[in-house]
């Protein structure tokens, strides 16, 4: 049960002690802290999401430290606006990362480093795993499976616009065909996505 | 009727002049707005799908550190008041009778409790009127509405923001003895309730 009084006092500043007070708290809650400007709130929001920030990240610019340049403006965002986030929109986790893609998007079309690989394939657990990670494993196979139903050219205009930062009008010229094609499939791609990841029962939140 | 290319601003696939037209056009189509909502939850998904990696240990004190450059030490004070309101409000009652928190004498940290009418929600107000509404199991929305917070004083009923989660900070002060509100309005809310009532607290 978290220490009323020690969260008064402030006694929260450690990382040990920012997991123990803010673990149970949803990522609204959270959220909100970080809107009133409390440090532990912005490390408990990155321990949630910051690994898979980083692996977003570094699957679109291909670079180590531009991956965490990326990362690094993302949280300076959320640090910075999370009041009129909250004031307006739906998931926390959706808007972090929404605000990963975009940096690292920005990033790599100024770089001009895109690449257009697939997605890597599910590694297989070796030794146990924490729930988090598990649950992280669980994530990634169910979007997986959700984005394997999509139809090929589909899933391919999904693909290299978000993992390889494609506008729509290169993707129109790399793959040949007009522009208005190339937004239907990804109109038509994103909603069927959608709907199978609610049949799911996908949630995004860190556990 | 939803923009076709909605789709493609929730993948970050236009261009920076595309991208601002279509955020103009957004503010002016709630079907749109409501639309990217629903999209943008997918391609975010979509970012679920990537192995997850371990940063270096130095990317944690980054993040942190610019976070602490940029906010004035006057919020962070104020800060306290709500970390603790947002515990007390996000644990349970037990905890926030066990503490007292505004019996302290600390009159940062001091707040007042109040249980909603309607459904399970506590609102805590501090002494200058700063309000935390922590509900649970509020229904859930439907698609292009928004639960939107009212401070009533007298007969009138002014706008204190907007939520769709369980947990809102008012962005306007509560008076001693107004009434704090809850309905579900449009997407981006109304000027004045328009939709169902969710629930009430009353406040001394």
């Amino acid at each position: 049960m978290p220490n009323v009084t020690d969260f008064i006092r402030g006694e929260t500043q450690s990382q040990a002690g920012s997991r123990r007070e803010l673990g149970h708290l949803s990522d609204e809650a959270v959220l909100a802290l970080v809107s009133r400007g409390d440090e532990a709130a912005l490390g408990e929001l990155y321990d949630r999401y910051g690994r898979v920030a980083y692996g977003l990240a570094l699957r679109i610019v291909r670079d180590r430290s531009l991956a965490e340049d990326a990362v690094q403006e993302a949280f300076l965002a959320v640090w910075r606006s999370a009041g009129s986030f909250l004031a307006e929109h739906g998931k926390p986790s959706t808007w972090v990362l929404t605000l990963v893609h975009r940096r690292a998007v920005d990033l790599v079309r100024r770089e001009e480093r895109r690449r257009a690989d697939p997605i890597d394939e599910l590694s297989q657990p070796t030794g146990e795993a924490t729930d988090e990670e598990a649950w992280l494993r669980a994530q990634r196979q169910v979007v997986q499976e959700a984005l394997r139903k999509l139809p090929p050219d589909q899933r391919e205009a999904i693909e290299l616009a978000y993992y390889g930062g494609f506008t729509q009008s290169e993707l129109a010229e790399r793959l040949g065909q007009p522009l208005g094609t190339i937004k239907s499939r990804m109109f038509a791609g994103l909603r069927r996505l959608r709907e199978l990841l609610a049949d799911a029962g996908l949630e995004l939140d860190a556990p | 009727m939803v923009h076709e290319e909605a789709a493609a601003f929730a993948l970050d696939a236009l261009d920076r002049e595309q991208t601002e037209a279509f955020q103009q056009h957004l503010a002016a189509c709630p079907d749109c707005d409501a639309a990217v909502e629903e999209l943008r939850f997918a391609a975010a998904a979509l970012a679920f799908a990537v192995e997850p990696l371990v940063p270096s240990g130095s990317l944690r004190p980054r993040v942190l550190d610019t976070g602490a450059q940029v906010i004035p030490l006057r919020r962070r004070r104020h800060a306290r008041f709500l970390a603790a309101a947002m515990v007390a409000a996000a644990s349970c009652a037990v905890v926030v009778a066990a503490v007292r928190p505004w019996e302290t004498g600390d009159s940062q940290a001091g707040f007042r409790r109040y249980d909603a009418k309607g459904a399970n929600a506590t609102l805590l107000v501090s002494r200058s009127g700063e309000a935390v509404l922590a509900a649970r199991r509020l229904r859930p929305l439907a698609a292009g509405t928004v639960y939107e917070l009212w401070v009533i004083a007298g007969d009138r009923a002014q706008p204190a923001g907007l939520f769709r989660g369980s947990l809102a900070t008012l962005t306007r002060p509560v008076p001693p003895g107004a009434t704090v509100a809850v309905s579900v309005e449009p997407s981006g809310g109304s000027s004045r309730p328009t939709g169902p009532l969710v629930l009430r607290a009353e406040t001394t």
